[in-house]
């Protein structure tokens, strides 16, 4: 480009170029068949969790001890469980816990994780090479391993388990922000607020942060399947959510007890945990591909 | 010279196909390169040059890209009806290519002999003795200093030249009779540019052998070259003898790459520029893909693509309204 | 550069890490609820036992004080009490660590003899139907818990089909083998018994399959993505441009390259393998570290799980290490430059 163009575009026309990236994206989303599944999947994740009270056809809660461990049949689809709970109502009302699993993680670990890293990213120096050297740290410690034994520290509690995977995550965020933010305070736009004393919380919201948009939501997208997942492992060692709470994770661990001749106690739940794990994966997988900057071009 | 033709490209489509669309990499492209002839390939970045060379090798990357039409005949032969097998006997023996970044188009965890040795043994079914001893024979050939201690080396252990060396020497160790060069030259320094072209030429001169020689830089053409063809945008505009096009430019388009030479018999201090750039290779305009650049350019041009025209012996040009001499 | 100085380099690298590790590990011990001393000497000792006990660990010292002490601990190799069952940590996780090793070892031999075939294949035909499947069962490998895959694993072929044997390392009818390595397979084949062998290598298989199947479809992605990425490389451009057949290139060429992130892969997943057998070892009662972890969690039994936990990251980043070294030695670069 010659140098009477870059100047031409210098003002506000190449302030938010990550908006037109951003609709760009949605419109290859739209084009994607997997992705459209992952959708899809997400979807009935969120209108079952919802419409629970009218999808569920028994309280999730409530014990009748004579029905207790009948399997699979008209009256109760899925079987019940040892307290004689119908197993189906408890997988649907399992679908609001999941929803509130996956939100909270992704809420706290990718908002402090991407400020962290945007922080470090754009003012480098002492500052920024502390942050990533205490997200290295995190990292040092296998996903599970601290998660346990930060849930356990806390207490076991579905709250204090969301709370200890959420700051496992935390470090991906920030590393991959961090990456992206070195190279966006280079740009243009950036360099032109800061000429005009821009404040640096100012820039990094304003600039930085909607700049890392699209990569944070492939990981927040994955995010979300692995936090379900690592909170239902958490639940089933029996430091996330405890009974009688219908939580998938916790409701495999009740039903590995009766495995042996009561089936379905522990294999519906745990289809519940795959199939919302692969909705999530395979739209952030799709994602991925659509964002990479190699297809892009 | 001979006379007799080598390669002819005739109305070579190869597209690839984006998320964005369809990008028609190459649109109806011709060319001709005659036995022991050094040909010219010029254009801007982007405009279809170095697909060209691979589409002749059957190497366009696919996916994405695929070679939709035309017939490439290399000494008499359909190269674009033969089956990978035919293929892959045919390149590194009879058509080598050398690429424009030496640093990188050498195996990195290989030594230098290994990989000159590989082809060879490939190609004359020798010896690994042999094809050793014919390995330092070229390497000798293209001046290698101590060629005994470059067959140990890694390619990280080189420079840029002499990497560029190697890859010449590997290039011709199968005696083909025609040699593509990628942009060999512009990835390296500019005093070692000179040397890498006249060893090239000399080899080549020496073998009969002939060339495409892809290149941005019209210099290396009037330099190097016996004949010139000129592309933009995917379609090849002009071709000639490098005297008459330097001579007498009949396209717009060649003009104004000519005009774009810094003169510094002119006076006056500004560079030249054609106006505009170069189209989105997804839709690109229809007509003569250079109107809305052309200063002649009129409502035919906008409509009709231009067939070649004979304006000389040998000069072909595709234009409605090719310059006067 | 030499090889020495390139592992005492990453040697070097690894002290600020573990640093790290040991005060977030010492930390964290500190936040629990409840009077570590208590915990020690039981609910009903006297309010003096507990004070002399609070001496005794330091207690009262200030937190750095502490924490330079408990760091001398450590480096003597002293990890402190289980207080579930007063003996030393370290002297469990010894015991558990053989078992924990052969899972885990089993399931990445399994891993990388599948994955890596099945990842240069993907590539190779990418977008073919290979590809679609391999992708279709990675997804579902990285999608589905591993405790659940482990229940089912045993309710089919335990439970129902009996084909194989259920929980635990070994029958409990067979006697474990003679030997000191702890490592069944290694002991039974080196004291010649091979009812322990048989034994011990069915109780093996279901397991190790739980393991593997979701470290499988990381992996086979993973190889497939630095596969592709070595054949969009020049030289691979090259060597097709001379002609070599796609065997020579794919094997010869793209291999000798790919291999390298991949050993670096195969590293890095680690840490997802290490969590995997967290759960397969609880579902399948198998006595290694990660079921320890699990009981002394569950009996919020800290030095237990603090020892684990710094075992845990030192056996992690030891396999990284090991991943840098193997990386100097595939890589010219290194080895030469």
């Amino acid at each position: 480009m010659c140098p009477g163009a870059a100047a031409r575009n210098y003002g506000l026309r190449e302030m938010s170029p990550w908006m037109k990236d951003f609709l760009f994206t949605i419109r290859l989303v739209y084009r994607n068949t997997l992705a459209m599944a992952g959708i899809a999947i997400i979807t009935c994740l969120v209108l079952v969790a919802v419409f629970a009270p009218l999808l569920a056809p028994y309280s999730p809660i409530d014990i009748s001890l004579d029905e207790r461990l009948s399997p699979p049949s008209a009256s109760h689809i899925l079987g019940t469980d040892e307290m004689g709970r119908d197993i189906l109502s408890r997988v649907i009302y399992g679908a609001r816990i999941s929803i509130r699993i996956a939100v909270t993680v992704v809420t706290i670990g990718g908002a402090v994780g991407s400020i962290l890293g945007a922080t470090a990213g754009y003012l480098r120096g002492r500052m920024g090479s502390i942050i990533m050297r205490v997200m290295d740290m995190i990292l040092a410690f296998p996903a599970l391993v601290l998660c346990m034994v930060l849930a356990a520290a806390l207490g076991p509690s579905l709250n204090n388990a969301l709370l200890a995977i959420a700051f496992v995550q935390i470090p991906k965020y920030a590393r991959l922000v961090h990456s992206q933010a070195l190279s966006l305070r280079e740009k243009q736009y950036v360099l032109a607020a800061r000429s005009m004393a821009a404040s640096t919380p100012w820039i990094i919201w304003h600039h930085i942060l909607p700049g890392c948009l699209s990569p944070v939501l492939v990981l927040a997208t994955m995010g979300m399947g692995e936090a379900i997942l690592l909170a239902a492992s958490l639940s089933f060692i029996g430091l996330g959510a405890q009974p009688p709470e219908p939580e998938w994770g916790a409701m495999v661990a009740m039903g590995r007890q009766y495995l042996m001749d009561h089936w379905w106690l522990a294999t519906f739940p745990g289809l519940a945990i795959l199939v919302v794990a692969v909705g999530f994966n395979i739209l952030g997988d799709a994602l991925r591909d659509i964002l990479d900057p190699r297809l892009r071009r | 010279m001979g006379e007799k033709l080598l390669l002819q490209v005739e109305n070579l489509h190869t597209y690839f196909y984006t998320l964005q669309g369809v990008i028609k990499a190459i649109d109806g492209v011709n060319l001709c390169v005659r036995e022991g002839e050094i040909l010219g390939l010029v254009g801007e970045s982007g405009c279809g040059k170095s697909v060209t060379a691979l589409s002749i090798l059957g190497l366009v990357p696919s996916p994405p890209g695929r070679v939709e039409g035309g017939r490439i005949l290399f000494e008499g032969e359909d190269l674009l009806a033969k089956t990978p097998a035919e293929m892959r006997s045919i390149r590194g023996s009879r058509i080598a290519m050398i690429f424009q970044e030496p640093m990188s188009s050498l195996n990195p965890v290989f030594r230098i002999g290994d990989q000159m040795i590989e082809v060879i043994k490939l190609h004359k079914k020798v010896s690994t003795g042999s094809a050793r001893i014919q390995a330092l024979e070229m390497l000798h050939e293209v001046r290698m200093p101590d060629p005994e201690a470059v067959l140990a080396k890694y390619p990280f252990q080189l420079s840029g030249g002499m990497l560029q060396r190697v890859m010449i020497a590997m290039a011709l160790s199968c005696e083909p009779s025609l040699l593509l060069a990628d942009e060999p030259t512009t990835a390296l320094d500019v005093t070692v540019q000179a040397q890498i072209l006249n060893l090239m030429k000399d080899l080549i001169r020496k073998r009969n052998a002939a060339v495409l020689l892809i290149t941005h830089a019209l210099g290396v053409v009037a330099q190097t070259c016996d004949a010139v063809s000129v592309m933009y945008a995917g379609t090849a505009v002009e071709s000639g003898s490098v005297e008459s096009i330097f001579r007498s430019p009949a396209h717009p388009y060649t003009r104004g790459l000519m005009e774009c030479i810094p003169d510094p018999s002119r006076k006056s201090g500004k560079l030249k520029i054609i106006p505009g750039t170069v189209p989105d290779p997804v839709n690109p305009p229809p007509g003569c893909r250079f109107h809305p650049r052309c200063y002649k350019a009129t409502a035919t041009c906008s409509q009709i693509r231009p067939d070649p025209v004979r304006v000389g012996p040998d000069h072909v040009v595709c234009c409605h309204y090719p310059e006067e001499g | 550069m030499n090889m020495l100085t390139f592992v005492s380099r990453r040697l070097v690298a690894m002290v600020p890490v573990l640093l790290g590790v040991t005060i977030l590990t010492f930390l964290l011990s500190h936040v629990i609820p409840g009077d570590p001393a208590r915990l020690l000497v039981g609910q009903k000792a006297s309010d003096e036992v507990v004070k002399r006990m609070r001496e005794e660990l330091g207690l009262n010292d200030p937190l750095h004080i502490q924490y330079w002490n408990y760091l001398k601990q450590l480096l003597r190799g002293d990890l402190g009490m289980s207080i579930r069952n007063r003996r030393p940590v370290v002297q469990d996780l010894a015991e558990r660590f053989p078992a924990s090793f052969e899972l885990t070892f089993v399931s990445l031999l399994i891993c990388v003899i599948i994955a890596i075939p099945l990842g240069i294949l993907t590539a190779v035909r990418r977008n073919h139907v290979v590809d679609h499947v391999a992708r279709v069962l990675a997804l579902l490998g990285v999608s589905t818990p591993v405790f659940w895959w482990g229940l089912l694993l045993l309710l089919i072929f335990y439970f129902r089909l009996g084909w194989l044997p259920g929980p635990g390392r070994i029958d409990l009818a067979v006697p474990p083998p003679a030997g000191h390595t702890g490592l069944y397979i290694l002991d039974s084949l080196l004291s010649r018994d091979w009812r322990a062998l048989g034994s011990s290598l069915r109780h093996l298989v279901l397991p190790a399959f739980c393991l593997c199947y979701v470290y499988l479809a990381v992996m086979t992605r993973m190889v497939r993505s630095s596969m592709l990425e070595v054949l969009n490389l020049d030289y691979i451009r090259t060597a097709r441009a001379n002609g070599l057949p796609e065997r020579a290139v794919i094997f010869r060429h793209a291999l000798g390259n790919a291999l390298v992130p991949t050993v670096t892969i195969v590293g890095l997943s680690f840490g997802e393998l290490i969590g995997g057998a967290i759960l397969t070892e609880t579902i399948f009662a198998w006595p290694g570290l990660g079921s320890y972890m699990v009981d002394s969690v569950l009996f919020l039994d800290f030095p237990a799980i603090m020892g684990c936990t710094i075992l845990v990251c030192l056996i992690y980043m030891a396999a990284n290490l090991i991943v840098d070294i193997a990386y100097g030695f595939l890589d010219p670069q290194v080895r030469w430059g």
